[in-house]
């Protein structure tokens, strides 16, 4: 369920790693689970994306719910100039649309790095018309 | 012999309530009535015990094709064992590495291991595992446990009736009824008190000896034993809190999943994992349960025994050489390769519509979806959802409109027949494919189905699959 439009979300796989797409507010979610999954193949050194979002600055509680456990999200702040929204039980984190973007823009290693390029393989054609 | 002594316990707490408060004939009553509330007990986790435990867990059940390569582990194990029947296999969605066995006998047991066990463990890690959990249904542990908490359950309740009724009633009996002592009562409140930890300690104790049991068999039946221990070290490496842990079921896990790795109280229901893995490591090359022995006294620096005897002089238990480590490449999967084995998995047991885009990403879709068609996100391909067609009426439409009373039946009939006409599903590949019914319900095929007919879970449609005709390749060879 999409925690925005309350609509079924489609899943896509790529090399094993599961994604939630909601196709009409173009909002994804990466579950934890998906996360650990995607840093382990990657062979970056885990911890420090996870890590930072434990440290950053937890935010406001937001109207939307997690889709696992419908608690409110919580934003999160990461490196000052990317706002996500993570479960506070630790589900996953929701990106909104242009938030992937936008950690694509600014990561190009590391951790991050390897979840930025995932996601930007993964939604390469609608990240094109998203700019365009 | 620790069942006998929890057994006691329970008669003498229930002859203690019975003595406090219908004197000395009570006390036998007490105790024949403390045992039949185990009867009772025991009665109705047994006729639907494996189920209650799925409940609470959340587990299902799967196929051959849903999964061989667990499949095809659990089949060889349950031969090793020499089981009489392949326990059910369940598979729970859970982000936390662990498998147990249910059941009460044998023949209706199950095994059930979480998702993320199948996604961490290769071949070998999984067999030890399973030969474990094989090893406890073999073991008849599955049912001792089961005897040994219900017993502890019906201490526990029984003594807390016991109290309440001492705190409620206890001032209005005693000063009517004169005949019972007061030392007795005392007496009786400080069992209540502390029956249920005894029994508690007792049922512990019985838990940690059966796991160590179990690591030998496994041991023995895989003939491998650094496979469990390699599992066992990649289970407890991530040990995280989990919302479907139950509390109750915590006994049953091979690995308790909320122990740290040093926490080896009287309470702990599982020896250190830790020690187990250097059990198994010390092993060398062996895998008879009499090395298993040598290896626990050489871990623990004791004279004690953990296996007994009995089991130690039952059967083949000395020389039996460990096996090579399994390199085989075709039976071995990557961690990418598991991965993907684990999310298909997944979606085939939340009925989602899986299809593979042209670029290599796969789509899986909930049934509540209600769109046709779905932009790829990665190359822009429009894919629009399979559907199983309709068969195209081949025959002429039979000769009809007979006369005036046949009429409205034929009619009838005809309608029914179309209804049920066969709807036609040609497959385009070879891996998980799927797609809706008439009915909407989402029919998936397993790689591995050969047949020529699906039926639907909710219309019972019968849908024919035919395998995709491949004319290029005809064309190429020409």
């Amino acid at each position: 369920m999409c925690p925005h439009c309350q609509k079924a979300m489609v899943i896509f796989e790529l090399e094993g790693i599961e994604v939630d797409h909601c196709l009409h507010c173009r909002g994804t979610w990466l579950d934890s689970g998906e996360l650990d999954h995607l840093i382990e193949l990657a062979e970056v050194n885990p911890g420090c994306f996870t890590d930072a979002l434990h440290q950053a600055k937890k935010g406001s509680k937001k109207e939307i719910c997690c889709p696992r456990c419908n608690r409110n999200l919580h934003s999160v702040h990461i490196h000052d100039d990317l706002e996500l929204d993570e479960c506070p039980r630790g589900h996953g984190i929701w990106f909104d649309q242009g938030e992937i973007r936008r950690l694509v823009e600014s990561f190009k290693e590391g951790e991050e790095g390897a979840v930025a390029s995932f996601m930007a393989n993964l939604l390469k054609s609608e990240l094109a018309s998203e700019t365009s | 012999m620790l069942i006998s002594i929890m057994a006691l316990i329970l008669m003498g707490l229930g002859a203690m309530c019975g003595g406090t408060f219908w004197g000395g004939a009570g006390a036998f009553l007490g105790a024949l009535g403390a045992l039949a509330l185990w009867a009772v007990l025991l009665a109705a986790t047994f006729l639907q015990g494996e189920q209650l435990v799925l409940l609470c867990s959340g587990g299902q059940k799967i196929e051959k094709e849903d999964c061989p390569r667990l499949y095809n582990v659990v089949e060889e194990m349950t031969i090793a064992a020499g089981l009489p029947k392949l326990p059910d296999i369940y598979v729970i969605e859970d982000a936390i590495p662990n498998a147990f066995a249910a059941g009460r006998n044998p023949k209706s047991a199950i095994v059930a291991v979480t998702t993320e066990l199948l996604a961490r463990l290769d071949r070998d890690e999984l067999q030890g595992v399973i030969a474990h959990e094989v090893a406890h249904i073999k073991n008849l542990d599955v049912r001792f446990m089961t005897i040994a908490s219900v017993m502890v359950g019906s201490i526990v309740m029984l003594s807390q009736t016991y109290v309440r009724l001492m705190f409620i009633g206890g001032k209005k009996r005693t000063c009517s009824k004169a005949g019972v002592h007061p030392a007795f009562m005392i007496a009786g409140i400080i069992c209540a008190l502390l029956a249920p930890i005894a029994a508690r300690l007792l049922y512990f104790a019985c838990s940690r000896k059966r796991e160590f049991l179990a690591d030998a068999s496994a041991a023995r039946f895989t003939r491998y034993p650094v496979g469990l221990a390699s599992a066992l070290e990649k289970i407890s490496g991530r040990v995280l809190s989990s919302e479907k842990l139950n509390q109750a079921l915590l006994p049953m896990y091979i690995v308790n999943p909320l122990q740290s790795m040093s926490a080896v109280g009287m309470f702990s229901t599982h020896p250190s994992t830790d020690e187990r893995i250097k059990i198994l490591r010390t092993m060398g090359g062996r895998a008879g349960l009499m090395d298993y022995e040598n290896a626990f006294r050489k871990v623990k620096g004791k004279k004690s025994r953990c296996l007994g005897q009995r089991t130690l002089t039952s059967g083949e238990s000395r020389g039996i050489q460990a096996r090579e480590a399994n390199d085989n490449p075709a039976e071995s999967l990557g961690t990418l390769e598991r991965f993907q084995e684990v999310t298909d998995l997944i979606g085939r047991m939340a009925n989602l519509l899986m299809m593979q885009c042209s670029c290599g990403v796969k789509i899986k879709v909930p049934e509540e979806f209600d769109q046709d068609a779905i932009e790829c996100p990665r190359c822009g391909t429009v894919n629009t959802l399979p559907r199983a067609k309709e068969k195209a009426q081949e025959e002429a439409p039979a000769p009809n409109l007979q006369q005036g009373v046949e009429q409205a039946t034929v009619a009838g009939a005809a309608v029914a027949e179309a209804a049920f006409q066969t709807l036609r599903f040609e497959r385009q590949g070879k891996g998980w494919e799927s797609f809706r019914c008439s009915c909407d319900r989402v029919i998936q095929i397993a790689p591995s189905f050969r047949g020529e007919f699906i039926k639907c879970p909710r219309c019972k449609r019968e849908v024919e699959v035919a395998e995709k005709v491949e004319e290029e390749v005809v064309t190429e060879e020409n």
